[in-house]
């Protein structure tokens, strides 16, 4: 699966940028980047996106509406996604779970993290 | 004898009613008079606070400034780092080619062999230190977010102190000294978690991961 499309959602071009080069790393180089959750919606539209990563705090549309909006849509409501935001609180993780997340990571994460829950979500374990 | 009991008592309250009458005045007027020093005492607080509302602005500005020049020169140091991961790969690249060179050779040189095994195993762990150094600079996402909220707070100060001279003027009938009455409006868009910490979290790895497991355990079921 390392030539899959992944969709990263952040709007910290630090993080983007932190995430392209971790995916890199892991073997992954086809990577896009979306600033907040309109821009990954607009994005996840014109382009076929087999995995994101995205964050929750963003302007313009957060992370958690970002994963409604894509659950609810048939044709892209079973594209992996994985959360990775600083929202540590328990009730935060829950919302994001029955929002459609499939895996959640709390920032600062380290590389073997980002890479072992990908792949848990892939082998359909997560 | 109840005709009787009732002029008593009408007489009684004519003659109370006087003093009650002036006793409410007097009342009212200490109390016109508290409003009346409150208010002053409160316009004369109004400049000082005044002044402290012009600083809030230029401590937002100064604080997204910090946040602009951090995440500009964390990009100088991902560059850096970058810059220096590519060498290393190149150095590992050139080791092996030489490595290969020497066993083409077809003569056996231990000591070169060992010597190049030893500088691959350097620039190995030189470019493990670079991904280190990237990975640590996620603290400015999250320091960002920290400064945003601490901006957020002194915007809401702001907008309070706006708010509540603005109700006194109004009540005084005074042209309202607040500035900015569209504020909220010209609030610069503000994205954060107000618990972003670069250490401590409410919820460690295995817990996220058992509230996973839940989450499917409940959804398959």
């Amino acid at each position: 699966m390392a030539d899959m499309k992944i969709l990263a959602v952040d709007d910290s071009p630090t993080m983007r940028r932190i995430i392209i080069n971790t995916l890199g790393r892991a073997g992954y180089s086809d990577i896009i980047e979306a600033e907040h959750g309109k821009d990954a919606l607009a994005k996840i539209a014109t382009e076929k996106i087999d995995f994101v990563i995205t964050d929750w705090n963003m302007p313009e549309m957060d992370g958690l509406t970002f994963v409604t909006n894509l659950r609810s849509n048939p044709e892209h409501a079973k594209i992996p996604v994985l959360m990775v935001t600083t929202r540590s609180v328990k009730e935060d993780i829950v919302e994001a779970l029955k929002a459609g997340v499939n895996n959640y990571i709390v920032k600062p994460f380290t590389p073997d993290t980002l890479k072992s829950k990908i792949d848990e979500i892939l082998k359909g374990g997560a | 004898m109840a005709d009787k009991e009732n002029k008593s008592i009408a007489v009684a309250t004519q003659g109370e009613m006087p003093n009650s009458e002036s006793g409410l005045k007097r009342g009212l007027g200490a109390l016109k008079s508290t409003i009346e020093d409150l208010t002053r005492s409160l316009r004369e607080i109004q400049g000082p606070l005044n002044d402290t509302r012009d600083c809030l602005p230029k401590a937002t500005t100064h604080l997204d400034r910090i946040s602009s020049q951090t995440e500009q020169a964390t990009h100088k140091v991902l560059d850096m780092v970058e810059n220096i991961s590519n060498q290393q790969v190149e150095i590992i690249d050139h080791l092996n080619k030489a490595l290969n060179v020497l066993a083409d050779t077809g003569k056996e040189n231990i000591a070169v062999s060992e010597l190049l095994e030893k500088a691959e195993e350097v620039a190995n762990r030189s470019q493990n230190d670079a991904f280190a150094i990237m990975d640590a600079l996620q603290f400015q996402d999250i320091t960002t977010q920290q400064i945003n909220h601490a901006a957020s707070l002194l915007e809401e100060v702001d907008a309070k102190i706006a708010e509540i001279f603005g109700d006194i003027d109004e009540t005084m009938g005074i042209e309202s000294a607040k500035k900015d009455a569209d504020s909220d409006k010209k609030r610069k868009v503000r994205s954060f978690d107000p618990h972003a910490d670069m250490v401590f979290k409410h919820t460690d790895q295995s817990g996220i991961d058992n509230l996973v497991r839940e989450n499917n355990g409940a959804k398959d079921s």
